[in-house]
């Protein structure tokens, strides 16, 4: 009989059992780059959120003489001044033509803007061809890693043999499918969010043409409200169908369309199992991947406690060290895991609901526009 | 001839490396090394004559930045599919051929080269390191893909040509730190500059 927690503990026993499957997992992921984006996207932020004005809040009264600071001559300031003339000056640019700081021809660079722009122009689009081109390697590489990796999950939730031939064979067998479901999906919640997109199109331009009025603002905001919880309802929805299209490829061996369609079907057969297991799921995996992370956070708590009490820097680098490499074992090991435990329920589900048909798609070819396996790929 | 028979071992571990550090020189010495010599070129030409440059000398520094690597993809993908290897592995006597002896097709060596290089490239290079676990020396890529890649000759041309790319990059290596860094490191020292006050707060 089917329970969520019944699912979720046997999907710990076969995420355990199934390692080869994490490698897959790991590459849907992307690899090594831990969301690296949003680390520099951070990095970037604090750098200029820390870069304090020091000119404009200090009132000139406030001022240290320099020599109070720093060793420095008593007319350093002035010969300074004397010595060295400004380089932005216009006495400094144009006067010699040459500039004193650097010691090189400093005739001020005439930039011809016209190449400037041609060479834009020629090289914006090699740059942007060339990120295309590598995104879509690595967006090739996830969705044949998706073929293989649902593949072995079906097999292993069926308790069937594998090995790494027969996952690869699946990938480079299904990876037109993948591809088409994922632009297919694409496609949907680009559609769904349109309407969002088109009130507040009307809403510029209902401001722009007549003079502002809070009430029609107000009517519009409502009027968008509407479009916009219908999309996030709609979007979650649609979470749930690709979780069972994504299986129903492998599984029912249908094309792309009619795989929509059943994820469709399948979700709206039980919709209170999948809303209760991805409930679960948010739930259980977040204790679980801080329980993973105890150890290194007991490290680097250690690290700070020693830091505090300035013990030797040997021992604080040494402690740092086994908490960096915890951390990253940690990261290795729990993040496949825990990622294999949310595909494996959701695969578990979506057999038990497969299984609840009295019909199974698969015999009925007219509806569900069943082809043969040769034709896979082929809408 | 593209069929190999089962007379042939399957490389280990430290001839697939050595062919790939071969292979990786080459690249290098076809991509990088030129963008770094241009680069340098339009940086020097600039210092020397900044009213005169030209905007457009940037174009080659960027080709060979940005071109030159999906270049070296696509030879990579033909060579190995045609040839059953890239430069560094036919030098060093290496075939890469599929479960019957023959080399791999088109979508196999696509695939070997992007998700079989995803694939062995997780838990930090450890599916090239599964080559030592059994004698098949298949890496997590050959298993994925049904690959091997056999010895089929004498690495002594890969050896040859590995070490005299090594010769050549400890060349340039001495010519860039001997004959172009000092252009740049040439120019008068700049003065140092006394802290301003008004940079100094009180608080």
């Amino acid at each position: 009989m089917y329970s969520t927690f019944s699912n979720i503990k046997e999907s710990f026993k076969l995420a355990w059992k199934h390692k080869m499957l994490w490698i897959l997992v790991l590459v849907m992921m992307g690899g090594f780059n831990f969301n690296s984006y949003s680390n520099f996207s951070n990095l970037a932020d604090k750098t200029s959120d820390t870069r304090t004005p020091q000119i404009k809040d200090v009132s000139p009264d406030k001022f240290q003489p320099v020599g109070d600071n720093y060793n420095l001559k008593l007319n350093a300031l002035e010969e300074f001044k004397q010595d060295v003339k400004i380089p932005t000056s216009p006495e400094s640019a144009f006067e010699k033509g040459t500039n004193e700081i650097l010691g090189v021809a400093q005739n001020r660079p005439a930039f011809n803007f016209t190449a400037l722009l041609g060479s834009l122009v020629m090289v914006a689009p090699v740059v942007l061809l060339v990120i295309f081109f590598w995104a879509a390697i690595s967006f090739l590489i996830s969705v044949w890693a998706k073929g293989a990796l649902f593949s072995g999950l079906i097999k292993a939730s069926n308790s069937q043999n594998y090995d790494f031939k027969d996952l690869g064979s699946e990938g480079k067998k299904n990876w037109k499918r993948y591809l088409k479901l994922s632009i297919y999906f694409f496609y949907k919640r680009l559609l769904s969010v349109l309407p969002i997109f088109g009130i507040g199109l009307i809403v510029v331009i209902v401001n722009g043409i007549a003079p502002q009025s809070t009430g029609v603002n107000v009517i519009f905001g409502i009027l968008m409200l509407t479009p916009f919880l219908w999309a996030l309802i709609y979007n979650i929805s649609l979470y749930f169908v690709e979780q069972f299209a994504l299986r129903s490829i492998i599984a029912d061996n249908v094309p792309t369309k009619a795989t929509f369609k059943l994820g469709w079907k399948y979700y709206k057969t039980r919709p209170g199992k999948s809303i209760k297991l991805a409930l679960a799921l948010i739930l259980v995996l977040p204790i679980f991947m801080l329980i993973f992370f105890l150890p290194m956070g007991l490290l680097v708590g250690i690290t700070a406690f020693l830091v505090q009490q300035k013990v030797s820097f040997v021992l604080i680098g040494f402690m740092g060290l086994l908490a960096a490499i915890t951390g990253i074992i940690t990261i290795l090991v729990s993040s496949p895991f825990l990622n294999s435990v949310a595909y494996f329920s959701w695969t578990r589900l979506f057999l038990f609901i497969r299984e609840s048909f009295d019909e199974r798609p698969m015999q009925n070819p007219v509806e569900f526009a069943y082809k043969p396996e040769a034709e896979n790929g082929q809408i | 001839m593209d069929k190999y028979n089962t007379a042939y071992k399957t490389a280990g571990f430290f001839r697939r490396y050595f062919a790939t550090m071969l292979d990786f020189s080459i690249n290098m010495s076809i991509s990088f090394v030129p963008f770094l010599f241009t680069t340098f070129s339009v940086v020097e030409a600039y210092i020397k004559s900044p009213s005169s440059f030209n905007v457009i000398s940037l174009i080659l520094p960027i080709v060979f930045l940005f071109i030159m690597p999906i270049g070296i993809f696509f030879y990579s993908w033909y060579f190995t599919h045609k040839f059953g290897g890239t430069i560094g592995k036919i030098l060093f006597g290496l075939r890469i051929v599929d479960e019957g002896g023959s080399y791999i097709d088109k979508s196999t060596a696509f695939w070997r080269m992007t998700a079989g290089r995803a694939v062995s490239s997780s838990f930090f290079g450890l599916g090239y390191f599964w080559a030592f676990r059994k004698k098949e020396d298949l890496t997590w890529h050959d298993r994925f893909l049904g690959t091997k890649v056999l010895t089929v000759g004498n690495p002594i041309w890969g050896i040859v040509a590995l070490v005299l790319l090594k010769i050549l990059f400890v060349v340039l290596s001495v010519y860039f730190i001997t004959g172009i860094l000092p252009q740049f490191l040439n120019t008068p020292p700049v003065r140092a500059m006394p802290v301003l006050g008004y940079t100094q707060s009180v608080f």
